[in-house]
């Protein structure tokens, strides 16, 4: 007989959902206050508050640098589970990136078999991860600003508007699949509960579901 | 050497790879727009160079239009800002009034008065505190110092108030940082006269400090022995704006 299928399986732990979501926190308090640094007299009401939004911004780029420590620290598993599910990529990861872009009707099969992180998920987290030390170490030389060559303080100026404007984009895609789209709302559930129904993961993630099954993955 | 079963079926390690790759490609974007601004480091000595007065002349800039500035390098752009509304002066009606306790004299100049004053040209980056830039602008004027000492400044003159034609906005230098080189009372920018947005007919051009010290649309210069904090620092932002390291003495 078939599982109910209402049975639910641990797909995030407790501090896999914490970094998601105060990074998201963090994120989001650091796009503003970066913004309203960024914009003029006429687009801006925050330019009173500069100092303000000054402080806001670096007390939360500090925050972020302390949460990646702190889950490290308290918590090493995490990181390294994580570190350890974007890293592979197989012919299967290939061909989900290739047609996850194609309605279902004109690909006339489902999209290939995924892991606990599917090719997308993976990607993203490498790209988040990779952004997070650029925006790190350009925030750090424009921190340092006037200690440093100008060449060198506005060569991180300008990178750290271009990854913020190449970050933009990707975040917003992240929130549209996650919220909008039917078909990829049970994640949401993952990561706000840490547990997704098991049709969903035999569904979106059928190599973590034989695994779960197999008794092979626990968080 | 060819991929074990379990290679195959786990795929092929890429994810630290491609993490580090753009670690790379962002340190190699650094590198190369470090470069790419190298010759143009702010530091006390060299954030302006005078040049001969006249060395920028219109054809070799593009057509002025209506918010774009002639002559930049394509992704450098002004973005022009006003707290109030932009003045509407005409050359005819246009005058500033130098006064203030500072000064024994005072005098109130119409534009080709204060073009009569010793022209210089500075060549200059503009920074806008709010990180962007616009290189190698060449601004024609005459210097602060010069309309200043016109005036007999007395042992009271320890400060400049500056004010905006919009009856809003006002900024201050000290004595010592106006009489620098390169404060000019600028009327020209790359061989065009200032567009109504970049301040026409006359702006305080101090490079040595980001843009919101350079109060566009001078109406008014006030020596004055007290300080008064300008538009912007009365709500929290630096007084001592300056682009690089402040010299100790500010």
């Amino acid at each position: 007989m078939d599982e109910p299928p209402l049975r639910l399986v641990q797909r995030f732990s407790g501090a896999e959902r914490t970094l998601h979501w105060v990074y998201a926190l963090l994120f989001v308090i650091l796009l503003l206050s970066g913004l309203f640094l960024y914009l003029g007299p006429g687009q801006n009401p925050f330019l009173d508050r500069r100092e303000l939004m000054r402080s806001i911004h670096l007390d939360a780029a500090l925050a972020l640098v302390a949460l990646f420590l702190l889950v490290a620290a308290g918590s090493p598993g995490t990181l390294r589970r994580l570190r350890d599910d974007v890293e592979w990529f197989d012919r299967d990861d290939a061909r989900w990136l290739l047609w996850v872009l194609v309605p279902r009707r004109l690909r006339g099969r489902p999209l290939p078999p995924q892991r606990r992180l599917n090719a997308g998920q993976k990607l993203n987290t490498v790209l988040t991860a990779a952004a997070t030390v650029g925006f790190t170490v350009t925030g750090t030389l424009m921190w340092g600003g006037s200690a440093l060559p100008t060449s060198l303080s506005e060569a991180a100026d300008t990178w750290h508007l271009l990854l913020t404007e190449a970050m933009i984009p990707l975040v917003a895609g992240h929130v549209v699949v996650a919220l909008l789209f039917p078909s990829t709302r049970g994640a949401l559930r993952g990561i706000v509960t840490g547990r997704v129904r098991l049709d969903f993961a035999r569904r979106r993630h059928a190599r973590w579901a034989e695994t779960l099954e197999q008794g092979e993955d626990t968080v | 050497m060819p991929a074990g079963p379990e290679d195959v079926f786990r795929g092929r390690p890429i994810g630290r790879r491609l993490f580090i790759v753009l670690l790379g490609a962002g340190a190699a974007g650094i590198a190369l727009a470090k470069h790419a601004y190298a010759g143009d480091d702010a530091t006390p000595g060299n954030v302006a160079t005078s040049v001969p007065v006249g060395s920028m002349t219109p054809d070799e800039g593009r057509e002025p239009s209506e918010g774009v500035h002639p002559n930049i390098v394509p992704p450098e752009r002004f973005r022009y800002y006003s707290v109030g509304d932009i003045p509407d002066f005409t050359e005819r009606a246009w005058r500033l009034t130098v006064d203030g306790a500072g000064l024994d004299g005072g005098m109130e100049l119409r534009l080709a008065d204060l073009k009569a004053f010793p022209n210089v040209a500075i060549r200059s980056t503009f920074r806008c505190v709010t990180g962007w830039r616009v290189r190698n602008c060449v601004w024609r004027g005459v210097r602060v110092r010069d309309i200043v000492d016109a005036n007999s400044p007395n042992a009271k003159a320890k400060h400049i108030t500056f004010y905006a034609g919009d009856g809003v906005y006002t900024d201050t230098l000290t004595i010592g940082q106006a009489r620098s080189d390169h404060a000019i009372l600028a009327w020209e920018l790359n061989g065009r006269p200032l567009i109504r947005e970049q301040g026409y007919p006359v702006r305080l051009i101090y490079p040595d400090m980001y843009g919101y010290k350079n109060v566009k649309w001078l109406r008014r210069i006030e020596v004055k022995p007290v300080h008064d904090l300008g538009f912007w620092e009365q709500r929290g932002w630096d007084d001592n704006a300056y682009v690089y390291t402040p010299p100790s003495n500010g």
